[in-house]
């Protein structure tokens, strides 16, 4: 059998093998990359870089009155609390007095707020692995991240795999990668194909395992007939992520196209996970840096990071009570108006925010960055963790979403609003054809126009 | 000579219920059909039916023994002073018990000479009063209807004609005399009890196309070689025994009857039964009729008539001679003549004298399994008690609702199973059965992706998900690192069991020979032919262009190890030979269900040789691997797995404490911590056979030094880092699961304990009574006094819990619990007091108060709770679902076994195993639906 090394052409190949003289076909399918102009668009000079998309959860919230902006539009003052993100004022918006609406369900605290945001629905019960909705970034991969490696990238600071709001439609919950070694090897180790090296040498191992996928894909199709409905969607399940897969093999059998931005980061130290503050600030820092390398080598172009799970659990050494028990059990200093104790989480959180943005900003691209070519949707999970009120949730945006938003906007929106609206605003910003987002009270048509450009 | 069932003494019950408008009863799912539906029915009760009336005994009723003794005496010509003196003194002696010298005048008291029972003519015919009056139950035997002599309306039906000479005879005797309603006859209970013991089991089953509405049946009364002896709590006849019946049994009479209004009547025919050896062989009846009622409570109630040979009845009673007489006050020669002179058909050819007497008999009957037992064709035929399987779920729903309104009986209830499912592999199975394939040696290197918990359980989860793209890359990477290592140098001796001719080029030979070997493993299941083929091509091909027999080899191997044969547990159906209609797990399938649930781990070989020659379809093979498997030491992985998946130890992931303020807790004593709960659970359960409600109470644990470190008592370093046997002493809070680091420790924050989330999963896993969520909106301003900020104990803090109504209605089901713990700290090290303030550690349980951690551990005891939480917890992981509600007949006839046996798990675990309703599938599978179908 023959390797056809340019691996530009057709790609169907057959392989044959005997077996008691019946002759056994096994067929690659034909790759698409190739036909499509977005390919062509990973060329050096000129063409526009594709968008990505990231989100970035941190639980519990901040603090009523102190993180809105004072005024509204263009040229916005920061509040109190989110002045530590001044550095980036003119790329990050700033959306208010939005709420997660609950139509009468359970709260299920920590967890409805980042379901309505992500999948747009109050989950049906309070295990909200199981709520069938897909989540935006899900959503938003599969339109812009179908010719990536990997289809996307969910990494938790707190040691956490099951801390994620990532999932496909009726499908379990992405995990979470929890250590920045781990998600290193994964991206740049022996499997990395730089865009930049002087030569490609397809390995033939690779076509091995390639063309056993495709023959374990075609043989998963006929066992699927044998199936009740609940099993074979299970199974479709299991072929969406095969076809990932068998993808990642195809890219490892082509040259990639030249990135200019991209270059391989230092391999970081093993780090003890945990729930301090600084443990959590340590690791992110690497997911950071990672993360951005990540999408500047074109190996994904959606991430989700879960800085803290709903429940943070982010704490200070010695100290007896985490962020969410301080949130509860902090009596509201009757002079200052609010909890002083709950107030000290929020630099340590901002600050990973900003860490996050100084990455994604260091990396130039011609005369823009990396965030100006793609949107960070920072959101949490609470209005006012101490009531578990879903009412008047921060949101955050960051970058533009390559030209697609405008930045530096604070939008105040009417009452009552549901936050959806920025969860359609930025399936919009990039590039997908939404027109509606979300279910019941949630359901919203309503951009945010003044964000648009 | 035939011998006929003696006189039965009157039942302490009511008689038959006056037919109103009668009312079919659906039946409970599990009765017998040798059709299409049917019922059977153990006879409880069988005695002559006799009618109590105002006008039945008009001239009052026969005497009693002192009375006919001492005439018949008079009659032999004794003088009354000795009969009196001879009463006075040996029948009514100062024990209570009659002399010698009495029973032998009594027995000869005709000619003093001839024993009056073989010869009751030597007594004269005391002509015994008759039954006579309006009413006596039976049929019209005669057709003469109301012409007929002597003849009655019955009763039930208001014919007229009814043919009962035997009411007649013997209606009047007190013995035998019918009681007002409901008290029952005396006589029928004791007699029929009697003889109850010492025969077969009479069986009535009626049968036909459908009972629920009027039509053609079949009656088929039969014995059976189990006798009916076991007495329910009323010390009636036990409901739902299971009675075998042989091909040929000792009596079998098939009857064709027709069922009108709820009514069943036979058409007339001969019936033959045998009855006990001793008092009555054999009871016989002309012209038979039977009418029977099913009640709406699920008995059976009807009469038999027809005409029975006199001297048989009269025999039973002469035959247990004085007793008889003394004992039921039936005077033995005063019956011989009324049943001689009563007798009403069949004249002997030869003295002309009738030889048949018209009765009636009562007959009372509960529901009943028949088990055909006997030859082959016996075996392969549907045994009746299982019939009709539900065809739908809704007649199943039906059925059930009317099964669960009664009280469970012995037998195990039907459950309808579920549609098959596909189950992934937990992390700890793959590892397991990768081990058993290709040794413990086998390194698996790779994150497996997270398992979701559904309704507590991991084991119900893994039916709800497929695989996710970063699940599916490292179940790749994972493949890809197995099958590296079976190939290389170091195992291919071991693990090839052939070499390549060429250890450069493709070798299908060998390459097949590996497959056959290890893949069935792998795959718990023979491959297809197209699975098999597949493997070794690819392995073929992927050699050719690898140039390397090894490579290739790993490349196909690895892609069994990703594909979902692999990965998922898959359910196959197949038509249940059992139970026609129905549908069961094949026999593969039903070897990985019990070997996951027992060992944790895939089918080893002679559980799959079991299933191959289909030794574990039957009964019995199944019983004898389910034995095997309970007694060998692999159980402790399944009961390991069980309990690390329902206390969810899984949170040890990702349990972190603050080093500065529990600088004892490390990632070693949270492994010392889940050994030691899960090693005094095996030792409790398995070693032990133990109370599983123990684990509440018993103060046996195993510790290590560290251990001993947290929980504040030396453990010697001597025995290194194992676990040494420890036993806190009577009365210390440490004693129980409840108190153990691997439940205080999970369930509290990183730097300070928790109540709450103590008492939360103690509530939600060990009583599975879910907790409601916190509603929204949540004001805790008004829960905390802001005038008091620094509350010294948990119990101040969680003050509001208790006092808010709306807290207090769900913090009452935790709390409580979670504050008799305080005395452990989030690291589970003892103290006392928090803040410098003692601590209080009272409570209540539903009801139950305690005063401290060991009072609760009773209280969790006694809970009603406690025991039916385990085995719904141990269905839901065996079955990999939910209890549902078309299961919990079953469930809670597993509940009431449990309780049972002592709440002993294994035996639970026995019990689950062996039922059929553990391997019943409920809806045919989809291949049935797309046969032909194949490909994408």
């Amino acid at each position: 059998m023959m390797i056809n090394s340019h691996l530009k052409l057709s790609r169907r190949r057959v392989l044959r093998g005997m077996m008691s003289g019946a002759a056994v076909t096994v067929a690659l399918p034909m790759l698409d990359c190739f036909l499509d102009s977005k390919g062509t668009a990973l060329a050096a000079g000129g063409v526009p870089l594709p968008v990505c998309f990231g989100t970035w959860f941190y639980g519990c919230g901040l603090n009523p009155g102190r993180w809105e902006p004072k005024t509204v539009g263009a040229n916005y003052e920061f509040g109190v609390e989110l002045q530590q993100l001044t550095p980036f004022r003119n790329k990050i918006n700033v959306y208010s007095q939005m709420s997660a609406l609950l139509d009468g369900r359970p709260r299920g605290a920590h967890t409805v707020g980042p379901a309505v945001i992500l999948q747009g629905t109050t989950p049906p019960t309070l295990d909200h692995a199981f709520n069938p909705e897909p989540s935006i970034d899900v959503l938003i991969a599969d339109v812009i991240g179908k010719r990536t490696r990997f289809r996307s990238l969910e990494v938790s600071c707190t040691g956490n795999p099951v801390s994620t709001h990532s999932k496909r439609a009726g499908s379990a919950m992405n995990p979470s990668e929890i250590s920045p070694l781990a998600l290193y090897t994964r991206l740049f180790g022996a499997e990395f194909k730089d865009p930049n090296a002087a030569d490609f040498t397809p390995d033939p191992a690779v076509m091995a395992r390639r063309s056993v996928l495709s023959a374990v894909g075609d043989q998963t199709r006929r066992l699927m007939s044998q199936l009740g409905a609940a099993d074979r969607a299970h199974l479709e399940q299991y072929l969406t992520s095969l076809r990932e897969l068998e993808q990642q093999l195809d890219l490892q059998l082509e040259r990639p196209a030249p990135l200019a931005a991209c270059s391989v980061p230092a391999k970081p130290a093993e780090t003890p996970v945990g729930t301090e503050v600084a443990q959590v600030t340590a690791n992110h820092r690497l997911f950071a840096k990672l993360l951005a390398h990540a999408l500047a080598c074109d190996q994904t172009r959606v991430f989700n990071v879960m800085l803290t799970d709903g429940l943070s659990q982010l704490r200070f050494a010695g100290e007896a009570n985490t962020q969410h028990l301080f949130t509860h059990e902090d009596p509201i200093d009757q002079r200052l108006g609010y909890q002083p104790n709950v107030i000290r989480f929020v630099p340590p959180v901002l600050e990973n925010l900003g860490a996050l943005l100084t990455e994604l900003d260091g990396i130039r691209e011609g005369d823009r960055t990396l965030l100006d070519r793609m949107l960070v949707l920072a959101y949490t999970d609470s209005g006012y963790a101490k009531n578990h009120t879903t009412d008047n949730i921060p949101m955050l945006t960051a970058g533009g979403a390559g030209g697609r938003m405008k930045t530096g906007i604070h939008f105040a929106a009417a009452k009552g609003d549901p936050v959806t609206r920025v969860s359609l605003t930025v399936q919009q910003a990039v590039g997908l054809p939404a027109s509606s987002f979300g279910t019941e009270s949630n359901r919203t048509t309503k951009t945010i126009t003044e964000v648009m450009a | 000579m035939i011998n006929a069932c003696a006189m039965i003494r009157s039942r302490r019950r009511h008689g038959l219920i006056a037919l109103g408008a009668a009312l079919l009863y659906i039946s409970p799912p599990l009765q017998n059909a040798a059709a299409a539906a049917g019922k059977s029915f153990v006879v409880g009760y069988f005695y002559p039916a006799t009618y109590y009336g105002d006008d039945t005994c008009p001239k009052g009723l026969n005497p009693l023994p002192d009375v006919f003794f001492k005439r018949d005496l008079k009659i032999l010509g004794l003088p009354q002073a000795d009969i009196d003196a001879m009463f006075d003194k040996d029948y009514n002696n100062q024990n209570g018990k009659p002399t010698t010298k009495w029973v032998s005048v009594a027995a000869t008291r005709g000619n003093g000479r001839d024993n009056v029972y073989l010869h009751p003519t030597t007594v004269p015919d005391a002509h015994l009063m008759p039954a006579v009056g309006r009413f006596g139950y039976g049929f019209n035997l005669d057709g003469k209807g109301a012409a007929s002599p002597d003849s009655y309306e019955d009763p039930q039906t208001h014919d007229k004609g009814v043919n009962n000479r035997l009411f007649r005879a013997i209606g009047c005797i007190p013995a035998y005399k019918g009681s007002p309603p409901p008290q029952p006859p005396l006589e029928a209970e004791y007699r029929w009890d009697s003889t109850r013991m010492a025969m077969g089991a009479w069986l009535i089953t009626i049968s036909g196309e459908t009972l629920s509405r009027d039509g053609d049946v079949t009656v088929t009364f039969e014995s059976s070689i189990d006798p009916a002896t076991t007495q329910d709590a009323n010390a009636h006849i036990q409901s739902d025994m299971t009675y075998r019946v042989l091909a040929r049994p000792a009596s079998r009479n098939v009857l064709h009857g027709v069922l009108k209004n709820g009514v069943v009547t036979t058409d007339p025919t001969t019936i033959v039964m045998n009855c006990d050896p001793y008092i009555q062989p054999t009871f016989e009846f002309r012209e038979a009729r039977l009418r029977l009622r099913l009640t709406p409570t699920g008995r059976l109630e009807g009469v038999l008539g027809g005409y029975q040979p006199w001297y048989p009845i009269y025999w039973s009673h002469a035959k247990v001679g004085y007793i008889d007489e003394r004992g039921f006050g039936v005077d033995t020669p005063a019956l011989y003549y009324a049943l001689r002179s009563n007798a009403d058909a069949y004249p002997d050819p030869k003295s002309g004298e009738n030889t048949a007497i018209s009765a009636a008999y009562m007959i009372e009957g509960v529901p009943a399994f028949i088990a055909h037992e006997g030859d082959a064709d016996d075996a392969a035929r549907l045994a009746p008690n299982t019939a009709h399987l539900c065809a739908t779920l809704s007649q199943c729903a039906a059925s059930l609702e009317s099964a669960l309104t009664r009280v469970l009986g012995s037998a195990e209830p039907l459950s309808p199973g579920a549609p098959p499912i596909a189950r992934r592999l937990r992390p700890d199975q793959y590892r397991r059965v990768i081990a058993d394939v290709f040794g413990p040696n086998v390194k698996i290197e790779g994150r497996f992706e997270p398992d979701v918990r559904e309704n507590g359980l991991f084991a119900v989860g893994v039916g709800r998900i497929g695989v996710t793209s970063t699940g599916m890359e490292q179940y790749d990477a994972m493949a890809r690192g197995v099958a590296a290592q079976v190939v290389d140098e170091a195992h291919r001796g071991t693990l090839i069991p052939c070499k390549p001719e060429s250890a450069t080029a493709a070798d299908d030979a060998c390459a097949a020979q590996f497959f056959a070997k290890a893949a069935p493993l792998l795959y718990r299941r023979p491959l297809t032919r197209d699975e098999f083929d597949q493997a070794v091509v690819l392995a073929g091909t992927a050699a050719q262009s690898l140039k390397s027999f090894y490579s290739g080899l790993e490349m196909s191997l690895a892609g069994m190890l990703e594909s979902p044969q692999f990965l998922f547990r898959q359910e196959v159906a197949e038509p249940d030979r059992d139970h026609p209609g129905g549908y069961r797990l094949d026999a593969y399938s039903k070897a990985s269900q019990l070997s996951f649930f027992l060992w944790n781990s895939g089918p080893d070989a002679k559980l799959m040789a079991a299933a191959q020659s289909g030794r574990l379809q039957t009964r019995s093979g199944l019983a004898a691997e389910v034995d095997r498997m309970l007694q060998s030491p692999r159980l402790e992985a399944g009961v390991r797995a069980f309990f690390a998946d329902m206390l969810q130890f899984d949170l040890f992931d990702t349990l972190a404490k603050d080093a500065q303020i529990y600088p004892k807790w490390t990632a070693k004593v949270a492994q010392d911590a889940e050994e030691q709960t899960l090693r005094g659970i095996v030792d409790l359960l398995l070693v032990q056979r133990g109370d599983y409600r123990d684990i509440f109470t018993t103060r046996k644990t195993f510790l290590t030094p560290l251990l001993g470190s947290v929980y504040g008592v030396p453990v010697a370093q001597t025995g290194g880092a194992e676990q040494q046997p420890y036993e806190f002493p009577d009365g210390d809070p440490r004693a129980g699961l409840h108190a153990q680091a691997s439940f205080v420790a999970l369930h509290s924050h990183e730097g300070l304990s928790s109540p709450t989330l103590r008492g939360k999963a103690l509530r939600e896993l060990l009583l599975c009574e879910p907790v409601p969520a916190p509603p929204g909106n949540v004001n805790f301003a008004t829960a905390q006094d802001t005038h008091n900020p620094n509350f010294k104990t948990m119990r101040a803090r969680l003050t509001a819990h208790r006092t808010d109504p709306t807290c207090a209605g769900c913090h009452k089901l935790m709390d409580p619990m979670g504050l008799a713990l305080e005395n452990f700290d989030s690291d589970a090290g003892y103290r006392t007091a928090e803040n410098g303030e003692p601590l209080d550690t009272s409570g209540e349980l539903d009801g139950i108060e305690f005063t401290d951690a060991a009072g609760l551990g009773r209280a969790l005891h006694d809970n009603p709770a406690t025991g039916p939480c385990f085995v719904r917890r141990l269905y839901s992981y065996a079955t990999g679902r939910p209890p549902a509600r078309r299961d919990m007949p079953w469930i809670r006839y597993l509940e009431k076994g449990f309780a049972e046996d002592g709440y002993r798990a294994p035996d639970l675990m026995r019990r689950i195993a062996t039922s059929e309703n553990f391997y019943r599938v409920s809806a045919p599978p989809a291949m049935l639906a797309s046969r032909g179908a194949s490909g994408e």
